[in-house]
């Protein structure tokens, strides 16, 4: 009896013991594994830790540099002196700006000092070009540099202060989180926060650039003696120019710069068309859809044909011309600009923007923004030169293949009228614009990628 | 007793280890196939239809079914079996793949698309295109970085970057709804912000006025 027990008991404890052992060597294998990624962890973290450090020494030195070049700036006579400081400036403003978007800091923290970078550089830019141009500051803009100047001093302070505060050996990736968006880094945040209580009395900058704070709001001057529309008198629109419909779902209206009805549309190919159309007016400034078109079957001409007609149906207008052609061979779309063509004028600025499936030419798509909001009349300047002149104004390098009257956009919300030169050199295609008053080029483009989409003339 | 405890705390302590080395699941890099397109990977499916290793239909999309065919089939005929098709496998394969113009064409348009796929994938199409304008919008916008991958990798800024998602191959819907943004269409008037009211955390975006709301997201000037 008891030898059977022992014998048991015997190859129980064997079972626990190969038990125990097979355990023991999985945990050493799994703490082996843990310390091998653990490392690994370490020497990405070190990586980032150094690319980290360098962007904020490069937000700090960059912002010395400025400091010092705008301050020359207030005291420079020489034109020369004057072009090369802001030029600096300004490319020191996009490296800061850079270097700052790389920074692990919750946006909200640092948008204000983007903001101030991104508008020293550009506003410096612009004074730079009105005083070459043979203009002249106005008291104000002598203002608004003297402020500017005294921003970029406070804001090198703190930025100064901040790294004093952190001391060596201080880790940024010590404060990344895994959990979303957080404060983290509440002393570089701090720094710059003392910067951006101070803003107060920031002045808003207007002038003519890319980040002014210009014209927040549209105004659309196509709608502007129109009168308003109901609902229902939005529904009749939905009906009478959209075909093959299931369902109509009408989603409110939204507020913005301009009033939209907007609608879901589900068609009877389960497809769902998304449309926003002006409360004064009802016209559809938006046309949000798309389908999978299978194969190509109307050519280049055909498709631009029919978003012709249709811009010509939806805004009672049949001058529109087909100005840039975009084929996608995947897609089987393509994208047609349209323009306003009146007395051989181009009006870029009044565009409309059409989307066409190719296998049947039926629109899937429109934006028309900048024609709701530029087609109205407009003041353009006298012609003094012709075609021929303005031609010999463009680079001799480029061969003019044709020329033609242009009206483009200039500046946040001006326009100018151009001779529009189409030509190329080197295999590019050029198009030079040429003020018709001036003779000065107004701008220069150059297509991208001619396989993608192609200049209608 | 004294076993089982033993026993126990082995197994407490291989749990943890295996906690510890399991490594973040990110998602998977892009490039499962060259091109990515509907057509090429639809041509692959035919093909390994055709050779009996796909039993699915031909939809042209890489899932789950097309990526093992792949992988039998490259163990079959003595290549990486990896799941993807590289040139060798097409060759392999007897197949022409596309490079299709769309998808390289514009390096801004795919990180374009795979951030709208990442963000909104399975929303309305208009939604997917509102995602694409409010980043480009805030490329045009002061306040943030001036650069498509500036604004789109920027810290924190959306939620599907931090976590890898981003880099998940985009979807037919999503390339072209960064197209049609990429293009001009914007219907959200200029909006920088949005967010997801059933989930977003974040006291301070509350305060936003909202402008509209597209399917599950509402939209914010700032």
């Amino acid at each position: 009896m008891q030898k059977t027990e022992i014998k048991q008991s015997k190859e129980k404890n064997a079972k626990w013991i190969s038990g125990i052992v097979v355990l023991s060597l999985l945990s050493i294998a799994l703490l082996i594994g843990m310390l091998v990624h653990i490392e690994q962890s370490g020497r990405y973290r070190d990586s980032l830790e150094n690319v980290y450090q360098k962007s904020l020494m490069d937000v700090v030195a960059d912002m010395n540099n400025i400091e010092v070049k705008l301050s020359k700036l207030l005291v420079v006579e020489s034109q020369n002196q004057r072009a090369a400081l802001s030029a600096d400036i300004w490319r020191q403003s996009a490296e800061t700006a850079s270097n700052l978007a790389s920074l692990p800091i919750e946006h909200n923290s640092i948008s204000s000092t983007f903001t101030f970078v991104n508008q020293l550089g550009d506003y410096v830019n612009y004074i730079n070009t009105k005083l070459s141009d043979g203009g002249e500051m106005t008291i104000e803009e002598e203002q608004t540099i003297e402020t500017l100047h005294d921003r970029a001093i406070a804001l090198r302070g703190s930025l100064r202060n901040m790294l004093e505060g952190l001391g060596d050996g201080y880790r940024i990736t010590d404060n990344i989180k895994r959990k979303g968006p957080q404060i983290g880094n509440s002393d570089i945040v701090d720094g710059l926060k003392e910067f951006d209580a101070n803003n107060a009395d920031y002045p808003k900058l207007i002038y003519d650039g890319p980040f002014s704070d210009n014209v927040k709001s549209d105004v659309y001057r196509f709608l502007e003696n129109k009168s308003e529309t109901t609902k229902e008198q939005a529904y009749t629109w939905v009906n009478e120019h959209m075909s093959d419909i299931k369902s109509i779902t009408y989603n409110g209206i939204t507020k913005a710069d301009a009033d939209t009805h907007s609608f879901n549309v589900l068609l009877n190919d389960n497809s769902s068309v998304y449309i926003q159309l002006t409360v004064r007016g009802c016209y559809p400034i938006n046309i949000c859809s798309y389908r999978q078109v299978s194969a190509a079957g109307i050519s280049k001409e055909d498709a631009i044909k029919s978003a012709q007609d249709y811009a010509a149906s939806i805004f009672g207008l049949d001058n529109f011309s087909g100005v840039w052609y975009n084929a996608d061979s995947q897609d089987n779309t393509a994208y047609v600009n349209l323009a306003p063509v009146i007395d051989d004028v181009v009006y870029y600025t009044d565009l409309v923007i059409v989307k066409v499936a190719l296998d049947n030419g039926k629109v899937l798509g429109l934006e028309s923004k900048a024609f709701l909001i530029n087609h109205a009349d407009k003041e353009l300047e006298p012609i003094v030169l012709t075609a021929e002149q303005s031609k010999s104004l463009v680079s001799k390098k480029i061969v003019i293949s044709g020329t033609r009257l242009a009206v483009i956009p200039k500046g946040k919300s001006g326009y100018v009228l151009c001779y529009e030169n189409y030509g190329s050199y080197k295999g590019y295609d050029y198009m030079v614009y040429i003020n018709v008053t001036t003779g000065e080029e107004e701008d220069v483009l150059r297509v991208i990628d001619s396989e993608q989409g192609s200049m209608l003339m | 007793m004294k076993k089982r405890i033993i026993a126990f705390l082995l197994i407490a302590v291989s749990l943890a280890g295996a906690l510890a080395v399991r490594s973040d699941f990110h998602a998977d890099a892009a490039n499962i196939i060259k091109g990515d397109t509907v057509q090429n990977i639809k041509a692959v499916q035919t093909r390994l239809k055709n050779l009996g290793y796909y039993k699915k239909a031909v939809d042209g999309v890489f899932g789950s079914g097309t990526r093992s065919a792949v992988k039998a089939f490259q163990k079959d005929y003595g290549l990486k079996a990896d799941g993807i098709v590289g040139p060798a496998t097409e060759k392999a394969l007897k197949i022409t793949l596309t490079s299709g113009g769309g998808t390289t064409s514009s390096s801004d348009l795919y990180l374009l698309a795979r951030c709208v796929y990442a963000e909104a994938r399975g929303e309305p199409y208009e939604g997917q295109v509102a995602i694409a304008a409010v980043v480009l919008n805030r490329v045009k916008s002061s306040q943030f970085p001036n650069t498509i991958s500036g604004v789109i990798y920027q810290p924190w800024a959306f939620t599907a970057v931090n976590d890898g998602q981003i880099n998940l191959t985009p979807n037919e819907t999503a390339m072209k709804a960064a197209k049609d943004a990429l293009n001009g269409w914007d219907p959200t008037y200029g909006c920088l912000y949005y967010y997801n009211p059933a989930t977003a955390t974040s006291k301070w975006i509350w305060s936003l006025t909202v402008v509209m709301k597209i399917g599950r997201h509402s939209f914010a000037r700032g």
